[in-house]
């Protein structure tokens, strides 16, 4: 049993290995003006995520962790600092297209049907659509019989995990997943965790997931980074120590146990913290 | 269940019309209304004498024709401008503007303004074009922006192109509001065309009418008016059906 966490990472890499894919976040802050007032979502952030690594956010809600996961994405620009991906700007690998994204609304096309809609990152790269591709994810995503299917025939399960195959099918060299299980009930979302984790140790893409939950990140990441609010600040960065594939049983060592509570304190410390703040 | 409240609704709508035509066949054999409300029988026989129903297709072509005409240059003009507005968004709102403007403009005075600049031929194109216009330049407008923002994120983080944003997303998002504003736009066009024929064109339901009310002839003038109310009727519904197939399709 022991062995499941404290072993050596299992290396399953099937995919074709593309030149390494670090991401740098460099003194990032970001204010925003409301009511003619400056507020501070995010105050110089530094962490990098290494190549093939999966890195966890989290953090009170209003902390700016989503704002961060967006800038990597390219959707918003620093007020200061840098995000580099590669070297490259965020803009630049998403016009390479190698960038998937997948967030907690799933943004499917409802006029496309499960299999188009996973097709689309190859329409969108104007690249032909390598169908085996597609319906070898949809598989993986446990969806055969309902590749036919249109989005709103869909449970709310099944439309992350068509998006989270949509976000794989070109084989990005990025992943960013913007609490992608954020509005799924609790047993969806573990399955779906223990599936993205089959997926991931598969593949062993660079990612950066943002999520409110503290057992997922633990679940699924390297490491954890711990944001705090007002402004946003790295807090802690964690490494999780248990090795891949992880499964139902890595949740319930002690060892996995401890970490959550600790982070979670963690937590509820910065959550004392801010109630402090804002109401002295 | 679905099914069986669609058929009592189409029950419902039969039998409303129905009991409509049968008070207005009855009113108008009582003869109450006097000499001008002819029953509905008699329109309708007098209608069907070949004579007479010559007239009638004869103008029926030209309106609908006209009308269709009206459809397709005011909607085309409106989604290339509802287009032009999206892809460079200053020009957007000076457009915005202009449409209002256009449409401000009662088309009552515009028919004899028309008549002189662009002829009585082009008149009922050209009327029915611009009820059209507006009518479709908002309701495209309309469409482009329903697209939702998690959707427009999506395709910038994977890289899409202007074209490939316009073809993959914000055209299928715009289409079902697109086909509702043609929906509504179609019976603009044909009031639009018969207000053009109206102010002396060559021919049409709107021709018909004058000279009927003029000389009198109230079973043509009864027969001319039903027939545009009926073209009015068949196109919105082709058109709702279609609307309908593209709301199963594209929502």
């Amino acid at each position: 049993m022991a062995s499941a966490y404290a072993g050596p990472i299992v290396d399953t890499f099937t995919m074709t290995p593309k030149s390494a894919t670090t991401v740098a976040i460099t003194e990032v802050s970001k204010t925003f003006t409301v009511d003619g007032r400056t507020v501070t979502a995010l105050d110089r952030v530094s962490v990098g995520v290494h190549d093939s690594e999966f890195l966890a956010i989290i953090g009170p809600s209003g902390c700016g962790k989503s704002t961060l996961v967006r800038m990597v994405a390219g959707l918003e620009e620093p007020s200061s600092g840098k995000v580099s991906i590669a070297g490259s700007s965020p803009q630049v690998l998403a016009a390479r297209h190698h960038i998937g994204f997948a967030m907690q609304e799933h943004a499917l096309l409802p006029w496309l049907s499960v299999r188009s809609n996973v097709a689309l990152p190859f329409r969108v790269a104007g690249r032909a659509v390598d169908w085996h591709a597609v319906d070898a994810l949809i598989a993986l995503v446990g969806l055969t019989e309902f590749g036919a299917a249109r989005p709103r025939q869909l449970s709310g399960g099944m439309r992350q995990r068509t998006s989270i195959a949509r976000a794989l099918v070109l084989e990005p060299s990025l992943l960013l997943l913007d609490e992608p299980f954020g509005a799924l009930d609790a047993v969806t979302r573990r399955h779906l965790n223990l599936e993205l984790q089959n997926l991931w140790s598969a593949h062993r893409l660079t990612t950066l997931l943002v999520t409110h939950s503290v057992e997922e990140a633990v679940f699924l990441a390297d490491r954890v980074l711990v944001l705090s609010s007002h402004p946003g600040q790295v807090k802690l960065l964690r490494d999780v120590p248990f090795g891949r594939p992880r499964g139902a049983q890595t949740r319930r060592l002690p060892e996995f146990r401890l970490l959550v509570d600790e982070l979670t304190e963690c937590l509820d410390a910065e959550a004392d913290r801010v109630q402090d703040v804002i109401h002295p | 269940m679905i099914g069986s409240s669609t058929q009592s609704g189409w029950a419902m709508r039969v039998t409303g019309i129905g009991l409509l035509l049968l008070a207005w066949e009855m009113l108008g054999q009582s003869g109450v209304l006097g000499k001008l409300w002819p029953p509905l029988s008699v329109i309708v026989s007098y209608a069907m004498e070949p004579d007479s129903t010559s007239i009638l297709l004869r103008a029926l072509h030209f309106t609908a024709a006209s009308a269709a005409s009206g459809l397709l240059i005011g909607s085309a003009t409106g989604v290339v401008l509802a287009l032009l507005g999206l892809l460079w968004p200053p020009l957007g709102q000076g457009l915005g503007r202009f449409a209002a403007t256009v449409n401000a403009v009662p088309l009552i005075a515009l028919g004899p303004v028309l008549i002189v600049t662009a002829g009585r031929e082009a008149t009922p194109v050209l009327i029915a074009s611009i009820t059209v216009f507006f009518g479709v330049f908002v309701a495209a407008s309309t469409g482009f922006a329903s697209v939702r923002r998690e959707q427009g994120d999506l395709l910038t983080v994977l890289g899409a192109s202007r074209s490939h944003r316009l073809w993959f997303l914000q055209i299928p998002a715009a289409l079902p509001m697109l086909v509702d504003g043609l929906k509504l736009s179609v019976t603009a066009a044909v009031v639009g065309a018969i207000l053009g024929e109206w102010f002396g064109a060559p021919g049409g339901i709107g021709l018909v009418l004058v000279s009927a009310m003029q000389n009198y002839q109230i079973a043509l003038l009864w027969s001319a008016a039903l027939l545009g109310a009926l073209l009015s009727l068949v196109a919105y519904g082709l058109l709702g059906v279609l609307q309908r197939w593209l709301e199963s399709r594209f929502r």
